[in-house]
């Protein structure tokens, strides 16, 4: 499961050291030799942990604990050597030990159906905590904070305590549980987790993992998130290259490739294509009032990947005007010398305009969405036999 | 009658000198809208294409008797327009910019709930009450007047529906696009209410698409307080992943968000469902 402009560990807790909320000493490496020095810096036994974006990394080995230095260069190798998300792991987390006395849960986002803050706190964390919140949900304590509201540590005090903490372990978790929800406004978060969040035998309450989700549409209030590694590596090639184009793209998998104005359409067309027993490739949305540049645009990346059997542009005209659209596919076709078989499919503003563009290069267009899908399927069963 | 917009609303156009802004507010007129102005600070006093222009949506309101405003000013500025909007005392809102940033989503929904403001979006096309006026940006040609009530979380589907619907001689009494975002000023179940307090409504298209649990709260609605009949359809199905908000929201949300999820909860309430978009005007026979 992905989630929307989650960060690596390492940029969720440099952003918890900006905040004071505590974390063991670490160093990012991307190499085993560097791996190695990073231990010695950092005094064994560490963690060696692969930076990746999706989550279960104990259970995929991508996470270790080195007790000598010949160990820190043979689980960083193999770790190194594995995949994560469809890509090599490329850097590491080289993580001081902590001595585990115990470890919690903590969840936050905002609730989708009231708009409150909504805070789950566990003191069993650790484990698989969705599986925890299934078998028993008594187990999690849900704590509800009004949108917008001034937060303070005391708000989290009678419901830990009721969860059996006492002491210095109880007013820091309440701390770092408050400092967390008031960063979801300040930094613009929409997932905010610690799991584990520890304490030490020491006494002390650690930060051990950082699962921070950032907000994609506040990227203008934080414009250094524009070159985190994580933002490198949460998409394809052709995601990039759409991204950077102001196009979506989508890889489905199949080999018709897709093109439609408007991410609904895109997904009512998709499921078109599987229902009379097509496979759509790739879903590529050029958004309402595309020019002629965004269409080329887009058909150029759809026609990076390999193996499309046949084509289908579903344009309908709202802001967008098809004449423009019309421009934008034959221009693609002369450019980067598409041979693939297009059906295109035009209703709406200028419909009419670009559909005599298309004539009079040599195309045509259907009015309708359904004959010109089930064309789309058959010529990629033709292109297969 | 109709639900929220009829010929007789005024309505203002925040960012009317931006180039989105004024080509909707002639598209808008041309259909037949009451544009009695709009609003961009520094230039109130000018005139753009014969609208007049305000600094201020209070200034525009005392002038014109507005009481609807939409809003196209980029992401960085919704918030605030919609905080001018509300305490300069409109009751319609419609929010057409996309890519709002969530806490200022919900900063503006819950401005206009406590408010008592309706606001619709952000991130939609806004609505349209057929051979009347319309809000936003959909397409005046699709439509024609009739019965049916239409509600959309998608722009270009819903435009798609409404062609196929006015293709089959079935006339539409309102349509509003609440938009795609998670955080939204009017959800379906606000606007399935409407529709079964509007005399002028028979029945409703229902259009939703993957991810949240909207449309499950919207059957749980239908099944105990919709009497009139419900045709839906739900895009995503083929989708391969589903995007989530970390274990808290799956834990509070559960299993929801998914096509078959949906479907199944629609039918369910005593929902129509559509396989294709095709079949929605056989469904409303």
């Amino acid at each position: 499961m992905l989630i929307i402009g989650l960060l690596l560990e390492f940029e969720g807790k440099q952003l918890f050291k900006k905040y004071k909320i505590p974390t063991v000493n670490s160093m990012v490496v991307t190499n085993e030799e560097e791996a190695r020095e990073a231990s010695t810096k950092l005094g064994l036994p560490v963690a060696v942990k692969a930076q990746v974006l999706s989550g279960r990394r104990g259970k995929r080995g991508l996470i270790k604990i080195a007790k000598t230095p010949e160990e820190v260069v043979e689980f960083s190798k193999a770790i190194l050597s594995k995949e994560s998300d469809g890509r090599p792991v490329t850097h590491l987390l080289i993580e001081e030990g902590a001595e585990i006395e115990k470890e919690f849960f903590i969840s936050m986002i905002f609730d989708p159906d009231t708009y409150d803050q909504l805070i789950l706190f566990s003191t069993e964390g650790g484990v698989d905590i969705e599986e925890l919140a299934q078998e028993r949900p008594d187990a999690i304590e849900r704590i509800r904070i009004p949108f917008n509201a001034e937060i303070y540590p005391y708000m989290f005090i009678d419901p830990l305590k009721n969860r059996g903490l006492t002491g210095n372990v109880l007013t820091k978790t309440a701390g770092i549980m408050a400092t967390l929800a008031k960063m979801m406004y300040t930094e613009d978060l929409t997932l905010a987790e610690i799991n584990p969040l520890i304490v030490s035998k020491s006494g002390e309450v650690i930060a051990l993992d950082a699962k921070v989700g950032t907000d994609d549409d506040a990227m203008f209030r934080h414009p250094e998130r524009k070159d985190y590694l994580s933002e490198k590596l949460r998409y394809t090639e052709e995601e990039k290259d759409a991204k950077a184009k102001g196009l979506a793209y989508v890889d489905l998998g199949g080999d018709i490739g897709m093109l439609s104005c408007g991410a609904g359409m895109g997904m009512a067309t998709a499921d078109l294509i599987e229902y009379f027993g097509g496979s759509p490739r790739n879903f590529l949305d050029v958004g309402g009032g595309a020019s002629p540049e965004k269409v080329e645009e887009a058909l150029r990346i759809m026609t990076r990947v390999p193996g499309l059997k046949s084509i289908l542009i579903n344009a309908f005209g709202g802001i967008t005007r098809l004449d423009d659209v019309a421009k934008g596919i034959i221009e693609a076709k002369k450019k980067h010398n598409i041979n693939i078989p297009m059906v295109i499919r035009f209703s709406g503003t200028n419909q009419e305009e670009g559909v005599q563009l298309l004539k009079e290069n040599g195309m045509d267009a259907y009015l309708e969405m359904e004959p010109a899908i089930k064309k789309a399927v058959e010529l990629a069963k033709m292109a297969e036999n | 009658m109709a639900v929220l917009l009829t010929k007789d609303t005024k309505v203002i156009v925040q960012g009317i000198t931006g180039y989105q802004g004024l080509f909707h507010a002639n598209k808008m007129r041309e259909y037949g809208t009451q544009v009695v102005g709009g609003v961009r600070p520094g230039k109130g006093g000018q005139e753009v294409d014969g609208f007049p222009v305000f600094d201020s949506v209070k200034e525009a309101i005392e002038k014109t008797g507005a009481t609807a405003s939409v809003i196209f000013i980029p992401a960085s500025g919704t918030k605030s327009a919609v905080y001018e909007a509300v305490d300069a005392g409109i009751k319609l809102l419609v929010v057409i910019t996309e890519g709002v940033p969530k806490v200022d989503a919900i900063a503006s929904v819950k401005k206009c709930k406590n408010n008592g403001v309706v606001m619709i979006g952000p991130n939609c096309p806004g609505l349209i009450t057929p051979g009347q006026a319309k809000i936003g940006i959909i397409p005046g040609n699709i439509v024609t007047p009739g019965k049916i009530g239409v509600v959309s979380r998608s722009g270009t589907l819903t435009y798609e529906v409404l062609e196929q619907l006015t293709k089959a001689g079935l006339g539409q009494s309102t349509c509003v696009g609440i938009g795609g975002d998670p955080f939204k000023g009017s959800n379906f179940i606000d606007i399935l209410e409407l529709f079964q307090n509007d005399p002028e409504t028979e029945k409703i298209v229902m259009i939703g698409e993957i991810g949240g649990n909207a449309e499950e709260q919207a059957a749980e609605f239908i099944k105990n307080h919709v009497t009139k009949p419900v045709v839906g359809f739900i895009a995503g199905k083929t989708a391969k992943e589903g995007k989530t908000m970390g274990h808290a929201g799956a834990i509070v949300q559960g299993n929801v968000g998914t096509a078959k999820g949906k479907i199944e909860a629609l039918e369910a309430g005593g929902v129509k469902m559509a396989d294709k978009l095709s079949d929605i005007p056989e469904l409303l026979k």
